[in-house]
């Protein structure tokens, strides 16, 4: 019996999410999420440091937004694996209170006081603390983990993610979709095929897959999703329309004033929970405004469901333009969806729900709890992962094109998305001029023939090859998607079949350098226990 | 050599074999399935293959060597289903394997997309004129005016003396014209 309990050693499963995150293992073969010491089963994705040092994590964190605004990071997965200049990054530095600044390469830095920290610290933080928690209660070291990302997750995001994990300490066996790790939860594949389809809003981030479940056959048919959509999104709804009403009152402008935007932020998500069981909800922020005089004003209100759901009806449209989507990559209709499970917080709104079932003419399934669902089939990925009894076989796809850049700004297509994982496609590449020494190629990964329309993943040099007049040394470039979707590529030359050195620049990641000093600075850092 | 104890070493030693000759197999012969197979077949070995070759059912295997030769067979079987569960591409595939070209055109690669997209683009004329002459020809034949798509038809020839397709559609449209 001995011998059998340490077969295969402990490995959690890690949902970071936007807004929250959790930890689940595998306790007595049963997926188990686990608490902290306070009993809190989801945790807030905040980081805040604080003046005397410590670091806070969680939902301590979260309170300290309004109180410590400008040294206090939350939502930091909208920024990983972003570059600077990106749309949604644009967008962050209008709306957080904290500072975001430009790193080398484009990248994207947020500055505490004086320190510079990527946003793979600040998620190294927040799995640090997850791996504590997993710790405190098993009373074992715990380092391997299988972390999850949307499904519509770049490489660089992915490839940020698991840097991340690295800087935390952790072996990461593995990154796994979200709404694939749903699937998993759900433990189908009792002998019967289903068509299922997994509509999973997050905080900040929408994802639909569609899954054919044979026996014991995970497999992915397509997958859709929009990174710049999800429940952080509704709040914002009632956060505007919020201020639009206090400046109709006391003709004041709250959204210039940082301090006022965070409350009106944190009134947002309380209603909008509120909504989920009440037909009407009561707003009431004491204090929310001094004017010159120092008279304080508060700020009462009351919002209805009906009114709230009109406020983010264009936003629920917009989850079933990525359902179409997926449908039809999977050349399927709405109809031949055997079941829909919800997934992420968000989708307890009733406005969801219904419109989730008009849509599918189907009751979604909600048995798993939407916040812990996905935790959990990470905790069963990683188990089967070091289980040698394997026993559910995934079959996930990449979500995006990956794209060649070819001459005057266009692209094309080498591996298209919704192609199973791991795949390869090799491409030959002669030189173009006499005694040439590097081949250079750009990739992209995007739906768009123009290479300024899709994400930028990197330059790749080759160099090593033989030197001769040009066309006669022909090389082959292989691009590898891995079982973590994330983009290898590897070139040799043709003739001699010696590898080439591959350099990579202009990409938004970390160097192994600078992973090793954040990894020495996150075993630094004082994370506090309240 | 680090051997795997979850592994009958014959079936390691055969894996291996599997996977240093995958070049010289085509689609069908990696997934095991006729080149008639129906499609629903395909996708049962495809799930079958990914079950016996699965990468995650070996990520503990202390053998290397059966770790990415598993790796290879699974990337492999995983380019056949992709390929063969697209009609058209199945089509122009399975056509291309029995060519003398086969050789080359084990893996459905560049060459491949570029022929398919030529094929494509001639199947309604070689030239931007005779494609929409063309295009016009077969709305008028919808209408039943078969009179007005042989004139936009021969039109078409102006442009594209040589197009087989184009000399044919016109022969079967005269034919309906005599009858």
């Amino acid at each position: 019996m001995l011998a059998s309990l340490s077969v295969t050693e402990l490995a959690m499963g890690i949902d970071l999410g936007t807004s929250y995150s959790c930890v689940a293992i595998i306790e007595d073969g049963v997926p188990t999420v686990i608490p902290n010491e306070w009993g809190e089963r989801t945790h807030a994705s905040v980081v805040s440091f604080m003046d005397d040092g410590r670091v806070l994590v969680g939902n301590d964190a979260k309170k300290q937004i309004i109180t410590n605004p400008d040294n206090t990071v939350y939502s930091s997965k909208r920024l990983i694996g972003r570059f600077f200049f990106s749309e949604e990054v644009r967008k962050a530095r209008t709306v957080v209170p904290y500072n975001i600044v430009e790193g080398p390469n484009n990248s994207v830095r947020i500055r505490i006081r004086d320190t510079l920290y990527s946003p793979q610290e600040v998620a190294a933080i927040i799995l640090k603390e997850m791996r504590q928690i997993a710790e405190n209660h098993t009373g074992q070291t715990v380092t391997k983990a299988v972390i999850t990302v949307p499904a519509y997750f770049n490489d660089n995001q992915r490839q940020a993610t698991k840097d991340a994990g690295k800087i935390a300490g952790l072996e990461v066996l593995r990154i796994i979709n979200e709404p694939t790790a749903a699937a998993l939860s759900y433990g189908f594949g009792q002998g019967y095929n289903q068509r299922v389809a997994l509509y999973d809003l997050g905080g900040g981030t929408f994802d639909v897959s569609i899954l054919d479940i044979g026996d014991d056959v995970f497999e992915v048919v397509s997958t859709a999703g929009d990174t710049y959509l999800g429940g952080d999104d509704f709040d914002d709804r009632i956060m505007h329309w919020l201020a639009d009403s206090f400046q109709q009152q006391q003709n004041v402008d709250l959204r210039q004033d940082k301090y006022a935007l965070q409350k009106l932020k944190e009134a947002a998500e309380k209603a909008k929970i509120g909504l989920s069981e009440h037909e009407v909800v009561q707003i009431h922020i004491p204090l929310i405004y001094t004017d010159e005089n120092g008279y304080s004003l508060d700020f009462s209100t009351t919002l209805s469901r009906a009114e709230f759901n009109q406020m983010v009806m264009d936003l629920v449209q917009r989850t079933f333009k990525v359902c179409d989507e997926a449908l039809q990559s999977a050349r399927l209709t709405a109809n031949e969806i055997d079941c829909v499970i919800l997934v992420g917080g968000p989708t307890r709104l009733p406005i969801i729900r219904s419109s989730v079932r008009h849509y599918f003419q189907k009751q979604p399934l909600t048995d798993v709890d939407p916040d812990e669902v996905v935790a959990m089939g990470a905790a069963i990925q990683a188990h089967a992962l070091l289980d040698t009894q394997q026993s559910t076989y995934l079959l996930d796809v990449t979500p995006l094109t990956l794209r060649l850049a070819t001459v005057g700004g266009y692209t094309e297509k080498i591996i298209d998305k919704n192609t199973p994982i791991p795949i390869d496609r090799t491409r030959c590449f002669t030189t173009a001029s006499d005694n040439q020494e590097k081949v250079k190629i750009k990739i992209f990964q995007g739906e768009s023939n123009l290479a300024k329309d899709n994400t930028l993943l990197g330059e790749f040099e080759f160099s090593g090859f033989k030197v001769a007049a040009r066309g006669e040394v022909t090389i082959e470039v292989t691009f590898e998607i891995d079982t973590d979707g994330i983009v290898n590529v590897s070139a040799r030359d043709v003739e001699t079949g010696t590898q080439a050195s591959t350099t990579i620049s202009l990409g938004s990641g970390l160097s192994d350098h600078e992973v090793a000093q954040a990894q020495q600075r996150n075993e630094g850092l004082m994370v506090s226990n309240r | 050599m680090a051997e795997d104890p979850n592994v009958h070493p014959v079936w390691a030693a055969e894996t291996k074999h599997i996977a240093s000759c995958l070049d010289q197999l085509d689609y069908y012969q990696v997934l095991g399935a006729a080149t008639d197979a129906p499609a629903e077949e395909l996708k049962i070995r495809y799930h079958q293959l990914q079950r016996n070759y699965h990468p995650d059912a070996f990520f503990t295997s202390p053998d290397p060597e059966l770790r990415d030769a598993v790796r290879r067979i699974a990337k492999r079987v995983a380019e056949a289903y992709v390929i063969l569960r697209d009609p058209e591409k199945r089509a122009k595939y399975t056509r291309d394997i029995a060519s003398p070209e086969r050789v080359k055109k084990l893996r459905y690669n560049d060459e491949s997309v570029r022929e398919q997209r030529i094929e494509k683009e001639q199947e309604l004329g070689k030239t931007p004129q005779g494609r929409q002459l063309w295009k016009k020809a077969e709305e008028s034949v919808r209408k039943g005016d078969v009179a007005a798509a042989l004139r936009d038809l021969k039109t078409a020839m102006l442009f594209e003396k040589d197009n087989e397709r184009l000399k044919a559609r016109i022969g079967e449209l005269e034919a309906q014209v005599k009858k």
